[in-house]
């Protein structure tokens, strides 16, 4: 499985006077078993990105190659391209109908034509995957779960179609700070167990320094960045410029350097600047 | 009486539509909080933070126990305007809380419900949209704003009830970090303008700017004191399943290995400044 994306625009409302180009020669690729990471301000064309590759959007010009095909061109089958890519929406809770967890996990399945022991085993395996006890929730309503079990049945839903990419447009906004470390540990865990390509979308620069095998910046429809995440928050200007934060750990080490203190590295982790900050420490007071 | 808002044991009990259980949300709450003060209340989900909130502003009721804002006792009936208009609420979702299509009609809804006359009207709506830098965009529509300035319309909505006393809840959750520092920073500037403050966040950082922090579990109030204070509980808190600052969690692992450092270090600026002793 492979995603090649080459020189992806689009163009909201060509020739009206409302024209907007929300992405603009975007090109980048994916491999199998990476986990990619996608920051950038609200507007800057993330979730327009991402929906192209799904199918959702069509591109005003350029191309997208999933294992050989492009699905931009014509006669493509989507329902193909939507079970090899899966794609949770920002607040996909909202989007829960059924009236229990077993049967809106069990929908997309369903949906592909497969066969109810294969259908009952994705979804006995998706719930599990998601962190949720099978036999306690599969009769009971998606909407008497807490919010972070909602938000975990959505994803269940997605990954039970088993796809070969797996988008998550921000899936921890408004999660407390419990739900939101649980649903991290279980993309962790599913993308160990699944082995598929995870495009992460998100606002918490953390998140995306500790997980992400490669960040793609997006300023303005522009793919402005794009690299390990040491390499891109070793950019910090640029960062700065396009009005990104860095990475808790990294605005500590950055501001201790503008005071004149000696820090060489780049410091994404807590990890990385607790040694930093031992060693210097231990000196003088060791 | 310089409290804002007195609490005296605070029971909030309510049936699920669904089950029919009952659900013991609040379970005896006392504390007062100052006039002019910044209080963050921090909690996990369920942990009855927001059901204490919509007691402040008398959107519920206490099952037993008092809730008095401004001195005036939530419970009867004829004080609710008194209340509401001392205490406004502005809601995580910006969307669920803009009733009008034009910015400036719905910032003027409030004070027309109140029956302020229309020269005044106009010039609170004014004042409001300048204090949190939507002005300009006074004749838009509030759907082609991003999540960060609708959130700041309806803070201007709730400036311009003239409130003594707003309580936001998760204000900035579903925004962007841009979003996040531009509502934050009206969130602090009213408070030095002598509006007293009660955030409801998740975010440990927006907590770490108030004077106060409480924090609940459970339905009831765990630690109370200064963000010092309550942060140096570190263990408690993970044990909430809550996090702390950054910078407070550096400081405990380097303490835990033998070095030195004081307690009262909560932010970036603070650790740095600490540092720079050791250069």
């Amino acid at each position: 499985m492979s995603i090649q994306v080459n020189n992806l625009t689009h163009i909201y409302s060509p020739g009206l006077p409302h024209e907007s180009v929300a992405l603009d020669d975007v090109t980048f690729s994916a491999e199998d078993g990476e986990f990619i990471g996608i920051i950038g301000h609200t507007g800057s064309g993330k979730s327009t990105l991402v929906q192209h590759l799904n199918g959702l959007l069509k591109p005003t010009s350029g191309s997208i190659i999933v294992s050989g095909t492009d699905i931009t061109g014509p006669g493509v089958v989507m329902r193909e391209i939507r079970k090899k890519i899966g794609l949770v929406f920002q607040y996909p809770e909202y989007q829960l109908f059924e009236e229990t967890v077993e049967k809106d996990v069990a929908f997309g399945p369903r949906n592909l034509g497969l066969s109810e022991e294969e259908i009952e085993e994705r979804v006995r395996e998706a719930i599990g995957l998601v962190g949720l006890d099978y036999e306690a929730v599969r009769e009971r309503s998606p909407f008497d779960l807490s919010g972070g079990q909602k938000r975990r049945v959505a994803i269940a839903g997605v990954i039970a179609m088993k796809p070969e990419v797996l988008i998550l447009d921000e899936p921890t906004a408004g999660l407390d700070p419990k739900a939101h470390r649980d649903v991290l540990e279980m993309i962790e865990k599913i993308h160990a167990h699944e082995e598929n390509i995870i495009i992460l979308v998100s606002h918490n620069m953390n998140d995306i320094a500790r997980l992400a095998d490669k960040v793609l910046v997006m300023d303005r429809g522009k793919l402005a960045m794009q690299g390990t995440p040491e390499e891109v928050f070793a950019e910090e200007e640029r960062l700065e410029a396009i009005g990104l934060a860095l990475p808790q750990p990294a605005q500590l080490m950055k501001m201790a350097r503008e005071k004149g203190l000696a820090f060489e590295g780049s410091f994404l982790t807590l990890d990385a600047v607790e040694e930093a900050l031992y060693n210097y420490l231990k000196k003088d007071q060791i | 009486m310089n409290d804002m808002i007195r609490i005296d044991d605070l029971v909030f009990k309510y049936t699920r539509d669904d089950t029919g259980e009952e659900v013991n949300a609040i379970k005896g709450v006392s504390f007062a909080i100052e006039k002019g003060s910044f209080t963050a209340i921090i909690g996990r989900n369920g942990s009855g933070k927001s059901t204490l909130a919509k007691n402040i502003n008398a959107l519920l009721l206490p099952t037993s126990g008092f809730v008095y804002v401004n001195g005036y006792n939530t419970s009867i009936q004829e004080n609710l305007w008194d209340v509401r208009q001392s205490a406004a609420m502005v809601f995580q979702n910006p969307d669920n809380q803009i009733v009008s299509s034009i910015v400036e009609d719905d910032v003027a809804f409030g004070p027309e419900n109140l029956g302020v006359e229309s020269a005044e009207i106009r010039r609170r709506v004014d004042e409001s949209l300048k204090a949190v830098n939507m002005y300009h965009n006074r004749k838009k529509a509030p759907h082609m704003l991003s999540g960060g300035q609708k959130q700041r319309i309806a803070i201007a909505g709730a400036i311009a009830m003239k409130p003594d006393c707003i309580v936001f809840d998760e204000p900035t959750a579903m925004l962007d970090p841009k979003g996040r520092s531009e509502v934050m920073a009206i969130i602090n500037s009213l408070n030095e303008e002598g509006i007293t403050v009660i955030l409801i966040t998740h975010f440990m950082e927006e907590a770490a700017e108030a004077d106060r922090v409480i924090i609940m579990d459970d339905g009831v109030v765990r630690l109370d004191g200064t963000p010092e204070e309550v942060f140096s509980h570190a263990d408690e808190l993970r044990e909430m399943n809550l996090d702390i600052p950054m910078p407070v969690e550096l400081a405990r692992r380097l303490r835990a290995r033998g070095i030195d450092i004081p307690a009262d270090i909560i932010n970036i600026e603070e650790m740095v400044e600490y540092l720079c002793q050791y250069r």
